[in-house]
């Protein structure tokens, strides 16, 4: 089926003649240039969608994987707001310090896409193990805590007593202020659930840490 | 189906791992009255119930009882973070390392994995709602024998928030065994089982 919707089925076979194309390897982080949406990783021609970068693999080395996208995400996933150059795609250049992990990439190399992203525990980007989160993200958080765990509370009486008006009344307005603080958060920080990822440009939802780790919360 | 949100229902940042308190605290991950035990159990009774507000508030506290198992995890990962062989060697926690390293498995303090056998689901509504109160009185008595086990703040403070939820998850189940027997025949509540009755339509 050679069409405009499919695509080319003999894709897969062999390896790209681009040696950039990442469409069909793991990590599908393809950061897109142009605003457009992010090509899903079996999505039809990939001429145009070009690795791990702009439109075209950019001639400078090392920021190969897209360096304009993860600005406000701070790919080094401890949530700082502004990226630490050479780490858009978090492969890590400067920023694999934490816990004695000494790999510094080099900038010069370009990112292959193929290393896997480590966890980093304590930050990441050469935050201290007490860093982590910026003081105002903490407060974001735990504001979304509280309205969460009230909502929470409403949710389980109106379970066993779901003809309360008064009860009904306090999750509405409950839920209209954690939809404010969650679209809040997820647009400077991050998606909170798998279906909040704001940014069309690189999947988020990995990027920040996980919530069991120290650097969280 | 479960939509997953990334942040903890309380936040648990631990400066000082303690392999020795780890070895407690993993019964409430898959020890008899744990997080696990009480996930399962409530998730799975809810298919046999015959009334909404309990079938809901099964749901709804068995899917908050998933989140204080990953509370729990969190709890466990961060005691046991950094460690040196030194502070593994010749405590409790050096037979739950060598087979599991610092990874987070659901086994009891004593060493048991979680078992199925921990969890009762009865299909008849009183039973079933009988077991859920008393599973979460075991629960709050476990984190009242951790906290005297305990003496970090870090780890006491989510203990402490998950010692209450069990308090109010007994609260709403007792308001879900009065609606139950409310439903019932005032003069016999057992005449008939409401989760099994032939040939009405259920």
């Amino acid at each position: 089926m050679m069409n405009q919707y499919y695509g080319n089925p003999y894709r897969f076979s062999g390896r790209s003649q681009r040696d950039t194309d990442r469409g069909d390897r793991y990590p599908y982080r393809r950061p897109m240039g142009r605003g457009s949406m992010p090509a899903y990783p079996y999505g039809g021609q990939s001429a145009n969608r070009g690795g791990c970068g702009l439109g075209q693999n950019p001639p400078r080395s090392g920021l190969g994987c897209g360096s304009v996208q993860n600005q406000s995400r701070g790919g080094c996933g401890c949530g700082k707001e502004q990226n630490q150059p050479g780490n858009s795609c978090g492969c890590g250049s400067e920023q694999i310090r934490a816990r004695g992990h000494d790999r510094v990439q080099d900038r010069d190399t370009p990112c292959d896409g193929r290393k896997a992203i480590p966890v980093m525990e304590s930050g990441g980007c050469g935050c201290d193990v007490s860093g982590g989160i910026s003081p105002a993200r903490k407060k974001l958080m735990e504001q979304i805590r509280a309205v969460d765990f009230a909502l929470y509370e409403v949710i389980l009486y109106l379970d066993v007593y779901p003809n309360s008006c008064d009860a009904l009344e306090t999750y509405h307005k409950l839920k209209a202020q954690k939809e404010a603080l969650h679209k809040e958060y997820e647009t400077t920080y991050g998606p909170i659930t798998a279906f909040g990822n704001q940014s069309g440009a690189s999947w988020d939802w990995i990027d920040s840490p996980f919530p069991w780790e120290f650097g969280a919360n | 189906m479960w939509i997953y949100e990334k942040k903890l229902q309380f936040p648990v940042k631990i400066k000082n791992p303690n392999p020795k308190l780890a070895q407690i605290i993993i019964s409430q991950l898959g020890g008899p009255d744990g997080e696990l035990a009480a996930s399962m159990r409530y998730l799975h009774q809810r298919y046999s119930m015959p009334y909404k507000q309990v079938v809901g508030i099964l749901t709804d506290v068995g899917t908050e009882e998933l989140a204080h198992l990953e509370m729990i995890a969190a709890i466990l990962h961060q005691l046991t973070r950094d460690l040196s062989e030194d502070e593994i060697k010749n405590t409790p926690f050096a037979t739950y390392f060598v087979d599991h390293t610092t990874g987070v498995y659901p086994v009891a303090a004593s060493g048991v994995p979680f078992d199925m056998k921990y969890v009762g689901i009865k299909g008849d509504v009183i039973a079933d709602l009988h077991e859920d109160l008393a599973a979460e009185q075991k629960a709050r008595v476990t984190y009242d024998n951790i906290l005297r086990l305990c003496d970090d703040p870090d780890v006491r403070e989510p203990i402490k928030f998950l010692r209450e939820r069990e308090i109010v998850h007994y609260q709403r189940f007792c308001d879900a065994l009065r609606i139950t027997q409310d439903n019932l025949d005032a003069k016999n509540f057992y005449a008939f089982n409401p989760a099994f009755v032939k040939g009405d339509g259920k």
